[in-house]
């Protein structure tokens, strides 16, 4: 190679380097402003609680666990274990309700003909815009009457029947992508529509079966207002409840335990996504979630 | 083609069966609503007449040290009526009104339930409480250490009582004084009006440091307006709509916006940033203000962060209404209307109020116990601090001024954020305060007349 090559080779990168390098910065520079109430709250559960509001930095001279200790046990007399095992029975319950009837009502939507399929599918579409506050008295009455207040079932099992309309109507974007020859050559095999859906489509929509329980999950971890309104006992309550205890408009807040037990409470949200992070780009992907 | 509709007689029996039900279905709806609307014109029900079966629920709201402390109470009182069986369902204020609203639709209150001054109205109108007169004069709920006018000011329109008040509060002004002496300043004349605080700081102002100003903006609440609308000779309220006149509100903002252009009151981007922070960070507790206003409760709070940092002691006065006796507010314990066990909470109700162990529990967290004797206790304990024993003190003379409890009309409650969004309006220059002040009127009237 001529030094004029390797002169003109050395002109072309630099620029390149520099133009990745402004790039890298400009993007972890707006990660990190993303991202920093996240590290400050997670530097605040650190702090003392009457540093709670006060400093802005992210870094702790002095770490505590006090917030953690004190936060545990300061709600009520079951303690943040109680309230974080029943988070888990409500959304655990609710992305297997959900995925299950969703997927069920989707096949139908996608598959199956029947007589008014798109009136029945876009009245489904249309109860995503019925805010909940229309329903809340609604159904409050109904599980009232039910019995059903205080206890985990107002919460659960409306999942199981397919309610959840973005969740339909997710998984029948995905199924309709499923080439028919798959599941015609299931027929000509001899299967009818329960083992097609069970053995060809299920399997084949796996990603979009874990967007849909991840975003099921997330959800109902952190819903608040249901909860609130359906679960009256204290040993009842979900986290996003207890988390609430601790910031009160009419008296004294305990900062330090809230951020402590909002870092705990992310815990479970976080570790799902990473455990299923590939499945859930795939299933956004392909089904043109954004 | 169908003939329904065309036979007068026995057109019912030709509807399908599915219109019939539905049919059914509305009209127990409206009968329903009907009685409900119609409310129930007997004699509230005495010891003698109400239930005394089954479990009771007991709701509340607070943060997770009061709600601490009340439960104890609920555990003391528990472990003296072993066979009642208790439930407890305490939540945060916010939260406490959007879950007890939806419970209200579905007549299924807590037995005894939380009610504020601010709220109460909504359930009392609507017939979710119990009436308490008869158990109150059969003696079975004990208010005879409450002051009258205390529990006569949470009579309803209808004439009857369907709150006990629990823990009162009050909103006064608050003053550092030995900052003010460090700046050669006297504090201002606690018997004069906003107008006299205002003319007050624009003259202390000069002497204050950068950063400092003599006293904090509460152009934006409305508990001062209220004040300040009592020294006009007005009220915050009146039938249906609101109690004062568009001028009395145009002058409130004028007042406000003289302070801040004066630079006795903080700017509005300095106001902006400070507004909603914990009392514990507000300007007056980090020293940045010398003279502002807070509720009673929130004295100790804020005299915590003074002492962290050296700045001073806070004090409280009577809010400045120009002489005119002031207003408090008061939590309260009612007794739903679903109730099935009215005995059991009758007298859940009377022991909290009138034991005096339960003022030493509460530390007064759910505001100052409403029993003359049970406060005369707390300022003859020695372990009680001083800022309680201030505050009870300044209590007893508003009462002997003709303070009363102010229990707001549905639809008030919006009018606490109305006020501070036609302020910020003003402050900011978006609009003039006459105009402000008339939009502000026309939405509280719209909040009050029930849309």
């Amino acid at each position: 190679m001529t030094t004029l090559a390797v002169a003109r080779r050395r002109h072309r990168i630099v620029p390149y380097v520099a133009q990745r390098t402004f790039i890298h910065v400009g993007l972890v520079s707006a990660a990190f402003v993303m991202v920093y109430p996240l590290l400050w709250m997670t530097a605040t559960a650190f702090r003392p609680s009457e540093q709670a509001l006060i400093e802005d930095s992210l870094w702790v001279p002095e770490p505590t666990l006090e917030n953690f200790v004190q936060g545990w046990s300061a709600v009520g007399q079951s303690g943040f274990g109680v309230f974080f095992l029943n988070s888990f029975i409500v959304a655990g319950l609710a992305v297997i309700g959900n995925v299950l009837s969703c997927a069920l009502a989707a096949y139908a939507f996608a598959r199956l003909p029947f007589r008014g399929r798109k009136f029945w599918f876009g009245l489904m579409i249309g109860t995503i815009m019925l805010p909940i506050h229309v329903l809340l008295i609604p159904q409050y009455l109904l599980f009232n009457a039910l019995g059903w207040v205080d206890t985990f079932l107002p919460l659960i099992v409306p999942k199981f029947l397919a309610t959840e309309a973005f969740f339909v109507f997710l998984l029948v974007q995905f199924f309709r992508l499923i080439p028919r020859e798959i599941t015609e050559a299931g027929r000509i095999d001899g299967c009818g529509h329960p083992r097609i859906f069970l053995r060809l489509i299920l399997p084949l929509s796996v990603p979009a079966l874990t967007t849909a329980a991840a975003f099921s999950f997330i959800w109902s971890w952190n819903d608040f207002l249901q909860p609130l309104i359906y679960l009256t006992s204290q040993s009842n309550y979900t986290v996003p409840i207890a988390l609430s205890l601790f910031v009160d408009s009419s008296g004294t807040s305990n900062y330090g335990a809230l951020f402590a037990m909002s870092l705990l409470s992310l815990i479970p949200v976080i570790g799902f996504f990473l455990a299923f992070q590939k499945l859930l780009l795939d299933g956004i992907s392909t089904t043109g979630l954004k | 083609m169908s003939q329904v509709g065309k036979d007068a007689t026995g057109r019912f029996h030709r509807l399908p069966r599915t219109a019939r039900l539905s049919v059914a279905l509305v009209g127990t709806a409206a009968l329903a609503l009907l009685t409900a609307c119609g409310g129930d014109d007997g004699d509230p029900p005495s010891a003698e007449d109400v239930p005394s079966e089954g479990p009771i629920a007991i709701t509340w709201y607070g943060s997770d040290a009061r709600n601490a402390a009340v439960q104890q109470v609920v555990d003391n009182w528990s472990a003296e009526n072993p066979d009642v069986q208790i439930e407890t369902q305490p939540t945060t204020f916010d939260s406490y009104w959007d879950r007890v609203s939806v419970q209200a639709a579905a007549d299924n209150i807590a037995c005894v339930a939380a009610m504020q001054s601010r709220y109460q109205a909504r359930y009392e109108d609507r017939g979710n409480l119990l009436a308490l007169d008869g158990l109150i004069e059969d003696g079975t709920i004990d208010v005879s250490g409450i002051p009258e006018v205390v529990l006569e000011s949470q009579r309803a329109a209808d004439g009857h009582i369907y709150v006990i008040p629990y823990g009162i509060w009050f909103e006064g002004a608050t003053l550092n004084v030995p900052r003010l002496a460090e700046f050669g300043q006297t504090p201002p004349d606690a018997s004069g009006s906003w107008v006299d605080y205002v003319d007050w700081a624009l003259g202390a102002q000069p002497s204050m440091p950068e950063g400092t100003w003599a006293i904090a903006d509460r152009g934006d609440q409305i508990t001062q307006f209220q004040a300040y609308a009592l020294g006009q000779g007005e009220t915050l309220f009146g039938d249906g709509e609101v109690g004062f006149s568009e001028e009395t509100l145009t002058s409130w903002f004028d007042l406000w916006t003289r302070a801040v252009d004066g630079g006795a009151a903080p700017p509005p981007d300095v106001n902006a940033e400070y507004a909603g922070v914990p009392t514990t960070q507000s300007l007056m507790a980090v020293g940045g203000v010398l003279v502002s206003s807070t509720g009673d409760n929130n004295i100790s709070d804020v005299q915590i962060a003074l002492d962290q940092n050296g700045l001073g002691t806070v004090s409280i006065v009577a809010s400045p209404t120009d002489g005119v006796p002031q207003v408090v507010g008061a939590n309260g314990w009612s007794i739903s209307a679903n109730c099935t066990n009215v005995a059991a909470s009758a007298d859940f109700i009377s022991s909290f109020v009138n034991t005096p162990e339960n003022a030493t529990i509460l530390e007064t967290q759910t505001g100052l116990p409403p029993v003359t004797s049970v406060l005369e206790g707390l300022q003859e304990d020695p372990e009680v601090s001083q800022a309680i024993k201030d505050r009870i003190a300044l209590y007893f003379d508003l009462l002997d001024q003709g303070a009363t409890v102010d229990v707001w009309p549905d639809g008030a409650q919006a009018l606490v954020s109305q006020i501070a969004t036609s302020y910020q309006e003003v402050a900011f220059g978006q609009t003039s305060s006459q105009s402000a002040a008339a939009d502000f009127i026309a939405q509280a009237n719209a909040a009050l007349s029930g849309f």
